[in-house]
């Protein structure tokens, strides 16, 4: 049974499954959330859903982190690094936008007592 | 209980709708990851032994892709000053004080405190030997202010310290970028010494070291800053505003 | 100079304004039209130059980062770095009238808000244009919350929210194609991508254009971009319509090009850039708020623009390519002028166009609406006129109709305005223009007249810039890192 998980492909298979499932889990909080917070975490976890798809796209069965030390000599036989630097710069953006929107979300809330994103609609003619 | 009222229709429309969405993108990228090329990460892999530094993602992080984390570090700072921008004026005004709260929970966090920052420090400064780096260990550092705001509603961090530390260690790192330029005559060059012996050292990789020290410091006090801002705004409303 | 000083001087600004504050308001403003300065006289320095140029990061391209500078991206550099420099002028004006605002923080997200656009259009990796476009994104959320009033925050809140999904199409595409092919290399992903599989080719199209239509204002996603000129300061608005919308467009346009994706996609672009045309022309005529009437018009010109660029015909490009030059200088023209009456009226209705007397100000933006509409002796006639004669050689007849039906819309409300602004009949109130902005309002007007009189002085660089767009081989050399 065991043998049977450690296997790329189906490995893959349940990583590419389970990360869109967030993703669309994501995709549906943003469609019928109102809560501006709510809606800030939606993204979120739509964000997350892609950090997992790709960095779980990138390992292989045999692979180990691309660190060497006493036991490991040289950079053989590892993952690619470059999905893992460009995930955690996009974590950090992420999080930078996450901080913005909250603390517009914050002050809109103490001038208007709402954070209902439907209700916002002062901005017409 | 009414159904209706639970899960009105349009909830149900859209969820019917992501599910078919999630069902046709999983069909799509089953086969998306390829081999046809060699990717580009293979290659820094192979070339990673010149850079000395043990650990690949920091190096492709802080020099591969190095002109990334100079943007990725605006980013966070423009986030930052936005936050102040928003949530500053009204911080302001405000100075009074509540009663402590309990002997024991202000000591404690305080003993806390340095054992917190000390282990963000050995991240960051181990950020080429093992996993961590500045950014990782910069948010430790800030989970430390956060545990003290929480403990001691009272206290107050000193702006002019963390804008200096922000400040310098910013403007450090855009001058490494341009020093590369006159010593190696290519921006982020790494222009200090980096013997390929030396790998798994404390001291060896070159700059990619002092980048992450300089980005953890920046990290660190920046996130402590945003930090702070949105404890204090919880302590304002029910402080001042009563 | 290396080009990569675009990017790191505003953030080396950016990081000590805490210290240029301290030292008075005096010196951060001056710093920063000195930073504008430095920068704008380095882009005319490369005016002349063998292009393209380049500038590595690290280590050699494609392996490594590297900014690159060619024809197409020459003129927009020379766009941008002149708004940044007449804005920065302008605000000195702006705050010795608006004491007690922020800014430090003000000429921090305006020079980042520059620099991110400079980075978009000068950045040979797919993944570090994202990050130009995030640093770009969140200066422009801020920038429209600027006010700190409910307006500013609901427009701010809005921007956030279109960034976001934009950002998370535009990554997840970056993924695809990363996965897809292993490498974030523009050239190399121009080499490579007829090679995808093509479903997953037709996802990552699909993605791009979600991504950079939302925020380059294209029809479907461009709900919200009114919503956000009503909210935030008129300057703010000048160097939305004449920079950031102009980055994405360069980077969409750009991508469009080096992915060869013009015999596929060409009619989808031109129908979906006629319908924006339409819609917002249309939309226009009956609005009572300036700033949306005018972030209307924007859209529609980014239309007739999107209609052009997407031909692959030199001549339209070209056209296209100095209609937004003129478009470019004269929003800014408007913005800008608008600014003086709103603040002195303190409102953004319509009767302000009517309620003031001065007759430079008249004079200044009737030059700013007509040369808009397309009327002689204006640069805009000259810009909408070589985009028809590149439809005519092409013999696209339907879209020369198109164009000048709408137009007559167009003209409806500038005609109305212009009209509004010549009536003597209603109460006015005289209003003073600083000496600044006397300056700077009459030299963009000068330069608008100046391309409409002698439109060789701009054709020569829209030329390069269309050589450089429609046959990337030099552009592509360098960002493989061949023969450096």
């Amino acid at each position: 049974m065991l043998d049977f998980f450690n296997n790329t492909q189906t490995i893959h298979m349940i990583i590419i499954i389970g990360s869109m499932a967030l993703f669309f889990i994501g995709f549906y909080g943003i469609a019928t959330q109102k809560n501006l917070v709510k809606v800030l975490v939606s993204f979120d976890i739509m964000e997350s859903a892609l950090f997992l798809f790709f960095i779980g796209l990138h390992y292989q069965v045999g692979l180990v982190a691309p660190i060497v030390d006493k036991n490991l000599k040289t950079f053989t036989s590892m993952v690619d690094p470059v999905p893992q630097a460009m995930i955690l710069t996009t974590i950090v953006i992420g999080l930078a936008v996450l901080a913005l929107g909250l603390s517009f979300g914050i002050e809109y809330y103490k001038l208007t007592g709402r954070n209902d994103i439907s209700k916002m609609n002062e901005l017409r003619d | 209980m009414n159904l209706k009222k639970v899960l009105p229709l349009k909830h149900i429309v859209l969820s019917l709708l992501s599910s078919a969405l999630l069902l046709s993108v999983v069909g799509l990228l089953m086969q998306v990851k390829t081999d046809m090329f060699k990717n580009v990460g293979t290659i820094y892999l192979n070339l990673n032994m010149q850079t000395a530094a043990a650990n690949a993602v920091t190096s492709v992080v802080t020099f591969f892709r190095g002109i990334d984390t100079v943007g990725e570090v605006t980013v966070l700072f423009l986030a930052t000053s936005g936050v102040a921008l928003m949530l500053s004026a009204t911080q302001r005004t405000c100075d009074k004080v509540v009663k402590q709260e309990s002997f024991i929970l202000n000591a404690g966090s305080r003993l806390l405190l340095s054992v917190i920052i000390l282990f963000g420090v050995y991240i960051i400064i181990h950020g080429h030997l093992s996993p961590g780096g500045g950014f990782q260990g910069g948010v430790v550092i800030a989970t430390a202010f956060l545990l003290l705001f929480l403990a001691n509603p009272n206290m107050k961090l000193s702006h002019g310290i963390l804008t200096l530390g922000e400040s310098l260690s910013g403007a450090t790192y855009v001058l490494v970028v341009i020093i590369g330029l006159f010593k190696m005559n290519i921006l982020l060059g790494n222009f200090l010494p980096h013997p390929i012996g030396e790998i798994g050292e404390l001291i060896s990789g070159g700059i990619i070291p002092v980048v992450y020290i300089l980005v953890g410091i920046k990290v660190g006090s920046e996130m402590s800053v945003i930090v702070e801002y949105f404890v204090k705004e919880d302590y304002y409303k029910e402080v001042c505003d009563a | 100079m290396s080009l990569g000083y675009y990017f790191l001087l505003p953030v080396l600004f950016s990081f000590l304004t805490p210290y240029f504050k301290k030292l008075g308001s005096f010196t951060l403003r001056g710093s920063s039209i000195l930073l504008s300065l430095v920068l704008f006289l380095q882009t005319v320095a490369y005016v002349g130059v063998k292009l393209p140029q380049i500038s590595q990061f690290s280590i050699k391209p494609p392996l490594g980062i590297a900014f690159i500078l060619d024809g197409y991206s020459l003129l927009f550099l020379l766009i941008f770095t002149f708004s940044a420099l007449v804005v920065s002028f302008y605000m000195y004006w702006f705050f010795e009238e608006n004491s007690g605002r922020d800014e430090a923080r003000f000429y921090v997200f305006f020079n980042m808000l520059i620099a991110g656009s400079i980075g978009m259009i000068l950045s040979c990796d797919i993944f570090n244009l994202y990050i130009f476009f995030e640093i770009t994104g969140i200066c422009s959320y801020t920038l429209s919350a600027f006010n700190k009033d409910k307006l500013g925050l609901e427009s701010g809140i809005k921007y956030l929210i279109i960034g976001s999904i934009a950002s998370i199409f535009i990554v997840f595409a970056i993924m695809l194609i990363y996965l897809q092919i292993g490498t974030v290399n523009l050239g190399l992903i121009a080499q490579r991508f007829h090679l995808i599989d093509p479903k997953i080719s037709v996802l990552i199209v699909l993605m791009l254009f979600i991504g950079f239509g939302a925020k380059a204002e294209l029809f479907p996603m461009n709900f919200w971009a009114p919503d956000i000129y009503q909210g935030s300061i008129s300057s703010v608005n000048g160097l939305f319509s004449s920079v950031v919308a102009k980055a994405y467009l360069f980077v969409f346009f750009h991508l469009f090009y080096l992915f060869n994706l013009g015999s596929k996609y060409m009619l989808f672009v031109m129908v979906i850039g006629a319908i924006t045309f339409l819609v917002s022309e249309f939309t226009a005529l009956n609005q009572t708020n300036v700033k949306r009437l005018f972030a209307y018009s924007t859209l529609g010109q980014l239309g007739i623009l999107f209609m052009a660029l997407s031909t692959n015909s030199s001549q339209t490009v070209s056209g296209a390519l100095f209609h937004l030059t003129s478009h470019s200088i004269s929003k800014l023209l408007i913005f800008l002028a608008l600014g003086i009456l709103i603040h002195k009226f303190k409102s953004a209705k319509i009767d302000i166009l009517g309620n003031f007397k001065s007759g430079f100000l008249t004079i200044v933006l009737a030059i700013g609406f007509l040369s808009i509409l397309g009327i002689p002796p204006f640069s805009g006639f000259v810009g909408k006129i070589l985009i028809l004669k590149g439809f005519a050689l092409s013999q696209n007849y339907t879209a020369i109709a198109f164009i000048l039906l709408v137009s007559i819309v167009e003209a409806i409300y500038f005609f109305r305005l212009t009209a509004m602004m010549l009536d003597k009949k209603r109460a006015k109130v005289t209003v003073k223009v600083g000496s600044v902005n006397y300056i700077i309002l009459t030299l963009l007007a000068v330069l608008i007249i100046l391309f409409g009189v002698y439109p060789s002085l701009l054709t020569h660089y829209t030329d390069l810039a269309t050589n450089a767009l429609l046959h990337p081989t030099n552009y592509l050399n360098y960002a493989l890192g061949v023969g450096l």
